[in-house]
């Protein structure tokens, strides 16, 4: 074992720790997060959430009744909402992938989703 | 004298493909990193590849991958095995050629592994044409540290015993 074997070692374990860092980091990143709203089981809208400052209020009337949902830069909850119960507003804002919010008289549900992988897995 | 040299090689390439058949029952004890192997074949294509040349372990390492193949059974594995084990023999023979003074076999063996690990992502990367199976790399870099370190250290003992052998034999 000379002196450039001990070099080289060092050298692939410090590559590949920034490897995984970067890759981390980028998966990280590019994990595109998504705010789909659904109206009687249907995808009525899907804005994907971009981490700016920046919220915009979506209104939806239907025949079943009025929601406003507020969607910013994290997450999206319901703003207002014209049901007897009022759980969805006091629901919150949901941020998490798979997090949903659910407004059922008015059978509106909002829920955040992500860009799946293409892969699932992989065997040699 | 070529008899020799074919009985000796062709005695090699079947240590090769029983390392490759014992090597299918070791379980690696590390989760989380599938497809890692200890890659002991690798210790026939470095040790070919010192005692009888370059050329002669490309022979080697080719056959090997056929007949593990055949042996094992896993056919669709062929191209990654052909590729891994002729772009590792090309890599280790030019750094034991032109750097064998600085590194030592240990070390001819880590770069034999990684560009192993290189050439099949490559492939896989073709095949399934995704290029985002590359962010493994760092992970199978990190196990190739290991197991390249201990074909090497096998590598060197093999070696200098088999260079003896084959000077007296051969002559």
């Amino acid at each position: 074992m000379t002196k450039w074997d001990k070099a080289l070692i060092i050298f692939v374990i410090f590559f590949a720790l920034s490897g995984i860092y970067w890759t981390k980091l980028m998966t990280f990143n590019t994990d595109q997060l998504y705010v789909v709203i659904e109206v009687d089981g249907k995808e009525y809208k899907k804005i994907a959430l971009d981490h700016s400052n920046s919220s915009r209020k979506i209104e939806i009337d239907t025949i079943y009744g009025h929601n406003v949902i507020e969607v910013d830069g994290e997450g999206a909850r319901f703003l207002e909402s014209n049901c007897k119960d009022q759980l969805c507003v006091k629901m919150g804002k949901i941020t998490k992938v798979n997090q949903t919010s659910i407004c059922l008289p008015n059978r509106v549900s909002i829920k955040i989703v992500s860009k799946k992988s293409e892969l699932d897995g992989v065997s040699y | 004298m070529k008899t020799k040299r074919i009985i000796y090689l062709s005695l090699i390439t079947v240590i090769g493909i029983a390392l490759n058949i014992l090597e299918s029952f070791i379980p690696l004890p590390v989760s989380g990193i599938p497809g890692a192997k200890l890659g002991l074949a690798n210790i026939v294509n470095l040790v070919t590849m010192t005692v009888f040349g370059f050329k002669h372990a490309i022979i080697v390492g080719t056959l090997r991958c056929f007949m593990a193949t055949l042996v094992t059974g896993a056919v669709t594995g062929i191209f990654y095995s052909l590729s891994g084990s002729i772009f590792s023999t090309i890599i280790m023979w030019i750094v034991y050629k032109y750097f064998s003074e600085k590194f030592s076999l240990i070390g001819v063996s880590i770069f034999g592994a990684i560009s192993h690990n290189i050439a099949q992502l490559t492939v896989a990367s073709i095949m399934i044409n995704n290029f985002l199976i590359f962010t493994y790399l760092p992970f199978m870099m990190l196990m190739s540290l290991f197991t390249g370190y201990f074909v090497g250290l096998t590598g060197i003992y093999t070696s200098n015993h088999l260079k003896k052998i084959e000077i007296n034999a051969l002559e």
